[in-house]
């Protein structure tokens, strides 16, 4: 498979997806299909982070902050499993649940992924590093701190501490998610012309879009679980976006790896007396 | 004479070293065949090519200082 017929395949079902998400269609069929959908965004990005960190070696540091990062995306994956789960068999609120265990677990391997690239880029970044660290802690502070008085003086008043806790975990993920987009735009200027740039590219606007995502669902609550089609559908549209561009971020950087194993492997050959490519 | 061929593969080491902090141990590997009976300038050559094409120029040449012998 070429890497444009995998880019048209992803192209494809971002349009198949959104045709079922808007189309006049309804009933319990098109409501497991549409969430049978969503599952496959999540599901390729983890295959193509797999198949890049197989393409720089299992054991390199530079796939390290990969690999993590593909645990941090395939933990977000078994959340929406078993939000799907909670939801569509067992016909429960699935907020909260083992499904936000799952998805709060992927904010903390994305920060340790992060850490470990900075730290393989070396040099100033050493020291940026922890600028970015103390950073996101005061904002994720303040945010959590923020969440809970707005969760108190409003109509989750009620709620136990479990669920506050859970919600204030969410707006610490999305710092994290804030500081990933920010290094991610930071490593874009800095690999400036390489193909390494063109993978923070498209990964920082992954995040950018989980990030907005992440953001209004918290403003949109009420909205997207009352099952409100504008919501549900511009939000799930963002999170597949999210998750489509790790999966191109990786293919491209997978693709670049082999491409370049493959060069070498044909320099070789013309060395020991074998065909000319 | 011994001393400039034990230079030539710590050079060579290095300039792996470069590519498998990189790209990887697969990469590393085949960069480290492909290396081996090549002179220096060539070597030179081949790891700035592919460490600019990867990490663009400013930061390969950041990268490459270590191999200012």
């Amino acid at each position: 498979m070429t890497k444009t017929i995998f880019f048209l395949g992803l192209g494809g079902y971002f349009l198949l997806t959104e045709a079922i998400y808007w189309g006049p269609w309804s009933g319990a069929a098109v409501d497991l299909l549409r969430n049978i959908l969503y599952l496959v965004g999540p599901a390729v990005a983890v295959l193509s982070g797999v198949w890049t960190v197989r393409g720089f070696g299992w054991g390199s540091r530079a796939a390290g902050s990969l690999l993590l990062l593909t645990l941090g995306i395939g933990s977000w994956f078994v959340g929406e499993v078993a939000w799907m789960w909670y939801q569509l068999i067992l016909k429960t609120d699935p907020f909260p649940s083992l499904a936000d265990l799952f998805y709060l677990v992927g904010y903390p391997l994305l920060a340790v992924s992060l850490w470990r690239e900075i730290g393989l880029a070396g040099g100033v970044w050493t020291r940026q590093r922890t600028r970015v660290v103390i950073w996101s802690t005061l904002v994720g502070a303040m945010l959590g701190f923020l969440v809970f008085f707005l969760r108190l003086t409003s109509g989750e008043a009620g709620a136990s501490l479990f669920e506050h806790s859970v919600a204030i975990a969410y707006a610490v993920g999305d710092v994290i998610l804030l500081a990933a987009s920010f290094v991610a735009l930071l490593f874009v200027r800095e690999y400036r012309g390489g193909r390494k740039a063109e993978f923070w590219l498209v990964l920082g606007s992954g995040f950018m879009a989980t990030l907005v995502a992440d953001t209004l669902v918290a403003i949109y609550t009420q909205e997207y679980e009352a099952g409100m089609l504008f919501y549900r559908n511009v939000l799930d549209a963002l999170w597949i976006a999210g998750y489509i561009l790790f999966a191109i971020a990786f293919v491209q950087l997978g693709w670049f790896l082999r491409e370049v194993q493959h060069r070498v492997k044909k320099k070789l050959e013309i060395d020991k007396g074998g065909e000319t490519p | 004479m011994k001393a400039e061929a034990n230079m030539e593969v710590h050079y060579k080491e290095v300039a792996v070293g470069l590519i498998t902090k990189h790209l990887g141990q697969i990469a590393g590997r085949m960069y480290r065949e492909f290396y081996t009976g090549r002179p220096v300038n060539q070597v030179e050559q081949s790891v700035t090519e592919i460490l600019i094409e990867y990490l663009g120029e400013p930061k390969a040449k950041q990268e490459l200082i270590v191999l200012s012998l």
